[in-house]
């Protein structure tokens, strides 16, 4: 099975505090791998790191074998790297169908300032069909030419996917796509998701909190803690394993407390780490708030 | 150290001493502005302004009124200063707290036009020649103290540094020591978290603007007598060197931003000192030594932008919390087609019959006026595309547009070229001009694209509009800037209704090239980023290049408008058209009456051309009574009202970005959900 | 979660729309029954009509507009209005002696610019067309040509040699002047002033000042052989408003043993110059000013520009009135209860050159007829109050290397010396101009000149 995506020694430092310590990783074709983790791990920065949104400090991302360590994330997007977003990243006033046409036109790269000027940049019969085949593909037809806004929390994130769909990814990275559902939405859009893949036939990483959608879902895991690897395997094993369980409950203490709040502002209470991170680089304030409190 | 006071350590040292006083003052509004983004977390170009306003205060009450220093410094400092930042925040701003920090910037620039003009409306305030500002503390300029022997500093300027000294380490002490000032940082980064742990956060923000508006009116009361007439430009062009001062510490530092302030008056004494001495045999040096002087602030803040990683974390900061409420949502909906049609259908009819009525039956001054109209909202135009479509606020289409208007004089005048032509070259020259400097702030994007376009408008207007390629140097003075009319096949374009046709026609290619564009690759393109940035580069969308292009296009429209301008007034003019003040005024009145639409861009050049002879000046009133001079107590109005009305419209840009015009008409109403911001993009 | 609940739509309100249609086409409507016209159908001169048509000239009066800057004037100096007084004061004191040809002479239209829209306050005076003639006092004069081609003559304060070139419609209370010349009037003053080693200064920011500064330097030197003064140091590139001080530049005066300074700034400039010699101990240095004849100004300066000269494009009021006008000046100015003002001298002076004009054409006279008249006057001097002007040659500026085809037949100068905070004549009291042939550049001892 030829890699999709191989990553080797990925370091990411935040204002000296250590997020990603050589974190290497690889997925292969077609495969559904979870990445899983305590908040502040390290799980979006690592995400993205490989999707090139940040640089990383060190270590090297290929996708199909090529090096993109260098390019920047629109590169990336184009060598077959799609994602969806925890906190949906849709455009604001522009329909469903609009999402799935700019990332066709996009992908096609035909778009041309002098075609626009003369009328010629809308979208072509083509574009349009393989914009229905995906809109019907996610169920999503009804809805075809409704504005972003209408849309609950689920389709949105549907509407994340189909647009990631038409660049024609190799692979698809899922940040949290249950986060903001509920339990019958996940399942529906695990559903889903489950069908595309396995019609289309790319791989799949997800970074999620939801155990059960990751037990479900994927076929591997990789379980990130204090910015480090620390488990690898089939996902039922990486589940059951001490460690694990030890990171997700807290009691597990690693060794040298770099401290976690360093970390890039991921969830809730990374928040005010952030807060108190950014008033100590203006020099105004070294107190952080934890200490204040 | 040297006694000899000659020598070149001497010199040195000496023009250190001469550059702090006048650096002290940068370091004052430098330390006003970098207070205000870190309490508040608005970009705040209206701190020239509230400096300003207090300045006036001041010395209304001192010199007009008579009153005593303690009770004029009271009303204008302690009491109007602090009672201007509340009112800001709970008028304004308290409604804002989450919105993203490019739309709070617009609402800064619409009350840095709106507040001197309201100030002097309710006070009746003018400058006044010869009644120079004076300082707080008696014989303020004329009590001289010696230091080394080399310098001898005046009270005034001994009382800016120690203020700016005393400002640093007590604002220091406030934000290290108490803990009003972590939850004045709490509050700006997340209001609802700081909240969640039991701060009032409304209550802090507004000690945060009070304090912050406290030092605005010191700054402005003590900074005036380095002015010799009190002008609210003056203060604004001020405050835009000294953004350069705190960027230096990327608006985040204090220390810093006094450092930056006092380093760039020393610089600049020190080139003031040694540059003359290179000699002066080659044009080239001549040309280093004119212009280096007043381009130093705004080299620096392109330094500190190109060169400075560091800003980029400085960079409009979201609440870390947004991420668990739902996205913004903006526009909801779309209009109903039918209505839509029926506007436009509408709008064609006001806008031929307005055109019909004016061609036939106008005089020459409403040809005049409505030629104006037309030509000023194709340059309006560009800021659809920029600020519209692109969601970056450009404060230097002004300059984009003196670029074409210079560039057709240049050409027809020296070259003897076509004024088509060279109108046709101008556009191209400011897009080029445009695209080279997206360079250094495409991938930074939001406010920093705000400043770097402000310091763009006055680095041109301080040293590239005197060039003698450019504005034409002392030949301009001699014989004027002026620019022929050219004919057009059959038609003399001389004829001011001919003209007024031309330039009907040039708008409307214009405005089918900007629609097009937008329904376009390009324009999805860049809908796409400014609605998300990461979400528009997951789908391999290039911010750079998407940047890129849309600045190279919108100051191609600019510098087209701006050559037609001038052909128009068959001279630049570029005091009266081209000023980065007065075309700061472009960006607020198109994006008060709506960035996002042609029509939006063509009210607002109706507005800005027409508001004031109709409205203000009372011919539509004339009209409806059929008087020569309606209610001649009423009319004319002062033209400032201009400034005022749509200064305030601006304000609901970042609630309503699609601006008056289509929020009014479509009769959308939105989700009473304070806070949200409503313009897209930048929330990274 | 609904990203949006539902119930946020509200139905469209289409009355509204419908609303701002019918108002829109309403007023349409009105204006385009109304004859669009900016004034609302211009009243025409009443009375009987005159004899030569004229617009503006009713069988009682002749009506002149007046437009220029008076609000939004950045320097806060007293420009439109205090030019009007001149002329206002002007016609009060032909008025009481009759008018011209059976008629009062009377402003009836001032329009302000607001500083930036001249053109439209050019364009409506020739749209309302109510007026003969126009007086202008701009700070930036676009809607000159404006005027001159609706056929009107135009009389204006003299500062935008630009555009009143070539024009020959354009009369100024000066003809224009080349400003990038050599003149000897910067020699004189220095040497009344005692100065050898000479420095001058202007902003960058405004050409006027900039060519001033160059073109000071550049006399000092063109008569450096005859005077024994040269230039110590020069600096055409001020910042405007000196927002960074002026110590630097101070410091280098001082270093080249500078003893007389042109300054070619505003008046707020100057002071600000004068503070920083003080402070670096040169307070007693000599400057000419050119821009400061402002005696408020001054005094309120306390003995700040004591010994400093002012260079005066008019007979001082300090001077002896002769057999001048500025005795009548001073009277009908005091009249009015209007200061005495170097706006208000010099729309006087227009006003004259409007009412010689009139005189000039006979009684049936036109708006041609008067400048062709006008421009018939080869001495006219507005009663002893300006080195005499032709206005058959004087439409168009000098060069250095033709002085004589367009230039003044007597380039003239006046000074001022502020002595305890007030204005002293410099020279004669009763022959207030310092001149020299204008047919040449080369340097000869100046005479005390009279055109009373």
């Amino acid at each position: 099975m030829k890699d999709v995506l191989r990553a080797a020694g990925i370091t990411k430092r935040f204002a000296g505090i250590l997020a990603l310590d050589d974190v290497s990783l690889r997925i292969g074709e077609g495969e559904r791998v979870g990445l899983i983790g305590p908040n502040g791990a390290g799980k979006t920065t690592l995400f993205n790191c490989l999707l090139g949104v940040l640089a990383a400090d060190g270590g090297t991302v290929e996708v199909a074998g090529r090096d993109v360590s260098r390019l920047r994330a629109h590169r990336r997007a184009r060598l077959g790297l799609g994602r969806t977003f925890q906190r949906i990243e849709l455009f604001p006033e522009t329909s469903v169908r609009d999402h799935l046409l700019i990332a066709e036109r996009v992908r096609r790269g035909t778009g041309r300032l002098w075609k626009d000027l003369l009328g010629l940049g809308r979208p072509t019969a083509e574009e349009t069909r393989r914009c229905d085949e995906v809109l019907e593909l996610l169920g999503l037809v009804e809805l075809a030419d409704a504005p972003v806004e209408r849309l609950s929390l689920g389709q949105g994130r549907l509407v994340e996917v189909g647009r990631a769909l038409m660049t024609r990814p190799a692979m698809l990275l899922l940040d949290e796509p249950s986060s903001g559902l509920d339990r019958a939405e996940t399942a529906a859009l695990a559903t889903t998701l489950r069908e595309v893949q396995r019609e289309q036939g790319f791989a799949i990483l997800l970074v999620e909190h939801d155990v059960e959608l990751v037990t479900g879902f994927t076929t591997r895991s990789y379980v990130l803690d204090f910015g480090r690897l620390i488990a690898e395997g089939p996902t039922g094993e990486v589940m059951a394993s001490d460690s694990v369980r030890a990171a997700y409950l807290g009691t597990y203490a690693p060794p040298g407390t770099t401290g976690r709040d360093g970390a890039q502002a991921e969830t809730v209470t990374a928040a005010t780490a952030s807060v108190a991170g950014r008033a100590a680089t203006t020099g105004t304030a070294t107190t952080t708030e934890e200490e204040t409190r | 150290m040297a006694t000899d006071s000659s020598s070149v350590g001497a010199d040195f040292l000496r023009a250190v001493l001469q550059g702090a006083p006048p650096g002290a003052v940068y370091a004052l509004v430098a330390l006003g502005f970098v207070l205000t983004y870190q309490t508040s977390g608005v970009f705040n170009l209206a701190f020239g302004a509230q400096a300003y306003v207090s300045a006036a205060m001041y010395f209304k009450a001192r010199l007009i009124w008579g009153w005593p220093t303690v009770w004029a410094v009271l009303l204008s400092v302690v009491v109007l200063a602090p009672l201007v930042g509340l009112a800001l925040e709970l008028l304004i701003f308290k409604h804002l707290r989450s919105a993203s920090a490019v739309s709070k910037l617009v609402v800064a620039i619409g009350l840095a036009v709106a507040l001197p003009n309201l100030f002097d409306i309710i006070t009746s305030f003018k400058p006044a020649s010869g009644v120079t500002p004076v300082g707080v503390v008696p014989g303020g300029a004329d009590v001289f103290y010696s230091v080394f022997g080399l310098y001898r500093f005046s009270r005034n300027e001994l009382v800016d540094m120690g203020v700016a000294l005393v400002a640093v380490i007590g604002l220091g002490a406030v934000f290290r020591f108490s803990p009003i000032g972590l939850r004045m940082r709490a509050v700006v980064e997340s209001a609802r978290m700081t909240e969640l742990n039991g701060i009032a956060a409304s209550r802090v923000a507004a000690f945060s603007w009070a304090l912050s508006s406290l030092f605005a009116g010191v700054a402005g009361v003590l900074i005036a007598p380095r002015f010799n007439t009190l002008g609210s430009s003056d203060f604004f062009s001020l405050m835009v060197v000294a953004i350069a001062a705190a960027a230096v510490g990327s608006l985040a530092s204090l220390p810093l931003a006094l450092a930056g302030g006092l380093g760039l008056g020393i610089v600049i004494a020190e080139l003031n000192t040694f540059l003359p001495r290179w000699g002066t045999d080659s044009a080239w040096v001549r040309t280093v030594q004119d212009n280096l002087t007043p381009s130093v602030p705004f080299l620096v803040l392109f330094a500190v932008l190109a060169l400075v990683p560091g800003i980029r974390r400085a960079q409009g900061a979201g609440d870390p919390l947004s991420g668990v409420e739902p996205p913004p949502t903006a526009r909801a909906g779309r209009p109903d087609p039918r209505r839509a049609m029926a506007m436009r259908l509408l709008g064609a009819a006001v806008v031929a019959g307005g055109g019909a009525v004016v061609l036939t039956r106008g005089d020459q001054l409403w040809v005049y006026q409505v030629t104006q109209a037309v030509v000023i909202a194709i340059i309006f135009l560009s800021v659809t595309v920029i600020t519209g479509t692109g969601g970056q606020i450009s404060l230097c289409q002004g300059a984009f547009a003196a670029i074409g208007a210079c560039t057709v004089y240049q050409l027809a005048v020296r070259y003897d070229m076509s004024v088509l032509v060279a109108m046709l070259l101008g556009g191209l020259v400011a897009a080029a001009v445009g695209a080279f400097l997206s360079l250094p702030v495409r991938r930074l994007g939001g406010i920093w694209t705000a400043i770097a376009t402000l310091a763009f408008a006055y680095f041109f207007d301080a040293v590239m509009i005197k060039l003698s390629w450019v504005g034409g140097g002392a030949a301009s003075l001699l014989r004027g800037t002026a620019v022929p009319r050219p004919r057009l096949g059959p038609w003399d374009l001389s004829h001011e209704n001919t003209f007024l046709v031309f330039a009907a026609v040039v708008l409307a290619v214009v405005a089918a090239a900007v629609v097009a564009l937008r329904s376009g690759t390009f324009g999805r393109s860049l809908i796409a980023l400014r609605g998300s940035e990461v979400g528009a580069q997951s789908i391999g969308i290039s911010a750079a290049r998407t940047r890129l292009t849309a600045f190279a296009v919108s100051a191609f429209i600019a510098g087209l408008g701006g050559g037609l301008l001038a052909i128009s007034q068959r001279d630049v003019n570029y005091g009266a058209n081209f000023t980065p003040f007065a075309a700061l005024f472009w960006t607020v009145l198109v994006v008060a009456l709506g960035s996002r639409s042609v029509p939006g861009a063509l009210i607002a050049a109706a507005a800005f051309a027409l508001f004031e002879p109709l409205v203000l000046g009372g011919a539509v009133v004339g009209w409806l009574t059929r008087e020569r001079h309606p209610l001649p107590s009423l009319f004319p109005i002062d033209g400032k009202w201009l400034f005022i009305l749509f200064g305030l419209a601006a304000i609901q840009f970042a609630r309503h970005p699609e601006g008056l015009v289509e929020y009014g008409l479509s009769g959308r109403s939105r989700p009473a959900r304070p806070g949200q911001p409503a313009i897209g993009g930048n929330r990274s | 979660m609904e990203l949006r609940g539902s119930h946020g739509f509200r139905r469209p309100r289409p009355w509204l729309s419908i609303a701002i249609s019918v108002l829109l086409a309403a007023a349409l409507a009105l204006a385009a029954c109304s004859n669009v016209s900016s004034t609302g159908g211009a009243d025409q001169p009443a009375g009987p009509a005159p004899s030569n048509g004229a617009p503006g000239v009713t069988a009682k009066q002749i009506r002149f507009a007046a437009f220029g800057t008076r609000s939004n004037n950045p320097l806060g100096t007293c420009v439109l209005d205090c030019f009007v007084q001149g002329v206002n004061a002007y016609f009060a004191y032909r008025n009481s002696q009759g008018g011209i040809f059976g008629r009062t002479l009377t402003v009836s239209q001032v329009e302000d610019d607001a500083l930036l829209k001249d053109q439209q306050a050019a364009l409506r005076v020739t749209t309302t067309n109510s007026t003969f003639g126009a007086f202008s006092a701009a700070q930036l004069a676009d809607g000159w040509s404006t005027i001159t081609k609706a056929g009107m003559p135009l009389y204006v304060w003299p500062i935008n040699p630009a555009s009143m070139n070539g024009n020959d419609a354009v009369y100024g209370s000066a003809a224009p002047v080349c400003l990038g010349c050599t003149r000897r009037p910067y020699v004189l003053a220095a040497r009344e002033a005692g100065g050898t080693r000479i420095a001058t200064l202007g902003y960058g920011a405004t050409d006027n000042s900039k060519l001033c500064a160059s073109s000071a330097a550049a006399s000092v030197r063109l008569y450096g052989a005859e005077s024994g003064q040269q230039v110590v140091y020069t600096n055409d590139s001020l910042a405007f408003g000196l927002p960074n001080g002026i110590g630097p530049e101070v410091s280098a005066m001082k270093k080249a043993g500078t003893n007389m300074i042109v300054g070619c700034l505003d008046l707020n400039g100057m002071k600000a110059l004068a503070q920083e010699l003080q402070r670096q101990g040169m307070g007693s240095v000599p400057m000419l000013h050119l821009n400061t004849y402002d005696q408020d100004f001054v005094s309120r300066a306390g003995s700040l520009f004591d010994g400093d000269y002012v260079a005066v494009n008019f007979r001082p009021f300090e001077a002896s009135a002769g057999s001048s006008q500025l005795g009548v000046y001073k009277d009908w100015m005091g009249r009015a209860r209007a200061p005495l003002t170097e706006l208000s001298m010099n729309g006087w002076i227009s006003a004259d050159l409007a009412y010689q004009g009139i005189k000039a054409a006979g009684a049936s006279f036109t708006r041609a007829s008067v400048i062709a008249a006008t421009n018939k006057l080869t001495a006219f001097t507005g009663g002893g109050l300006v080195a005499p002007i032709d206005w058959s040659r004087q439409h168009e500026e000098p060069t250095q290397q033709d002085p004589a085809t367009h230039g003044y037949a007597n380039d003239c100068v006046s000074l001022v010396k502020v002595v305890k905070g007030r204005f002293e004549p410099v020279g004669p009291a009763a022959k207030p101009f310092f001149c020299w042939p204008g047919s040449t550049t080369a340097w000869s001892e100046p005479r005390s000149m009279d055109f009373s």
